[in-house]
């Protein structure tokens, strides 16, 4: 951990394949924290032989956004009990732009700072890019066509209102990943 | 038996926990197979304030002393961990302490849809502002201060008397006005007539 910064939140948002993973581990690696993300605390859960398990499992396969009580549960839980001392790197947070307000709501009740970087890339890069690592089922081009539909309707307007509450730094996803991360180091720092 | 969804709504002091361990008791022995899951935030806020460990839990503490509403968000953190534990659909559900707004009421549908549970039960314990006062001035719990009171009756007048309002044009719901200024066992009756359970 050889760089500081003041942010305690630190958000990636973006299209599905947008280098959102990437840019959390080199963040969580410089800077330290805990990654939070809803794909593996969900990916976790679907193995638990439990009624919510089995739910949550059936969700996953179908491409579909978590429920929203279940994603505002866990964001609150993180940041309310959980973390609530340490740094967290989200990814895959506030997808629908009730949960964007609510991330905005419960960090300036516990007096939290946060910024959100937006990793933007346009719908034919991810198609490239999830094609080429085909990492499991949600990288199968229908659930990617799904993804990117829900993006449009919800995803697009969570980052619309972090631009408006002045707390979103926009990014040229396509560049090079070291490119991406000098851009985001260098904010942090700021 | 079918597994039910029962939640109760009434002013503090209306006695809603008294009447959720009553039928509580009751559905247990009718239906012994199903678990009853009894989720009362009011509980578990008074557990969270009583840690005083994280900032969080210090300024829960503070706005209960001032009988404040608490933000949605903790309400929303202690049910979500009691579903999450504890319910699957099999379950019969019993719930006091929320929701409180009609916001909280929204995304309680998204868990009601989740756990498959379309039809609800709402016990409305309907208790004149003067019995209330009487009672909580009587329990003198600590939270119980004369501030706290009217601000919490203020807060139950404004935002959760609509969430009433919510549930009487919700489909596949029975909303069920109980006069709760009859004995415990006199309101107990009510309940358990109106919700159709024998014992």
């Amino acid at each position: 951990m050889e760089y500081t910064t003041t942010y305690q939140s630190i958000v990636f948002m973006g299209k599905i394949a947008s280098g959102k993973g990437t840019q959390a581990e080199a963040v969580l690696k410089h800077f330290g924290g805990t990654l939070y993300s809803n794909g593996n605390k969900v990916r976790e859960v679907a193995q638990l032989p439990t009624p919510f398990g089995t739910k949550m499992k059936e969700m996953y396969e179908e491409g579909l956004l978590m429920p929203e009580w279940v994603a505002s549960y866990w964001m609150s839980h993180a940041l309310v009990s959980q973390y609530s001392s340490e740094r967290v790197v989200f990814e895959a947070v506030a997808k629908k732009p009730n949960e964007a307000e609510l991330f905005d709501e419960i960090h300036q009740w516990i007096e939290r700072p946060y910024v959100v970087f937006n990793l933007d890339i346009s719908d034919d890069t991810v198609r490239e890019r999830s094609a080429a690592r085909a990492r499991d089922i949600v990288d199968s081009a229908k659930s990617v066509e799904k993804r990117l539909e829900e993006y449009h309707e919800y995803t697009s307007k969570s980052i619309e209102f972090f631009r408006k509450r002045g707390t979103l730094i926009d990014i040229d996803g396509t560049l090079e990943s070291a490119a991406v991360e000098k851009l985001i180091f260098n904010y942090l720092q700021s | 038996m079918q597994a039910s969804t029962i939640i109760f709504i009434g002013p503090q002091g209306s006695g809603k926990g008294t009447q959720i361990e009553r039928l509580y008791k009751v559905i247990t022995e009718l239906d012994p197979l199903r678990r009853v899951v009894d989720i009362q935030t009011g509980r578990r806020f008074r557990a969270l304030a009583a840690k005083r460990e994280t900032y969080a839990e210090r300024k829960i503490e503070l706005s209960m002393e001032s009988g404040a509403l608490q933000p949605d968000f903790i309400t929303h953190l202690l049910w979500g961990q009691a579903m999450l534990d504890q319910l699957d659909p099999k379950s019969h559900l019993l719930i006091d302490g929320f929701p409180r707004t009609v916001n909280q009421a929204e995304v309680l549908e998204d868990a009601f849809d989740f756990f498959e549970r379309d039809f609800l039960h709402v016990i409305n314990l309907d208790t004149p502002e003067d019995v209330v006062r009487k009672r909580m001035q009587e329990r003198a719990r600590s939270d119980d201060t004369d501030d706290s009171i009217e601000t919490r009756l203020k807060w139950y007048r404004d935002d959760t008397l609509p969430v009433l309002d919510y549930y009487r044009v919700r489909p596949d719901t029975a909303v069920h006005d109980i006069d709760g200024t009859t004995s415990i066992d006199e309101v107990h009756a009510q309940i358990v007539k109106a919700i159709k359970i024998t014992v």
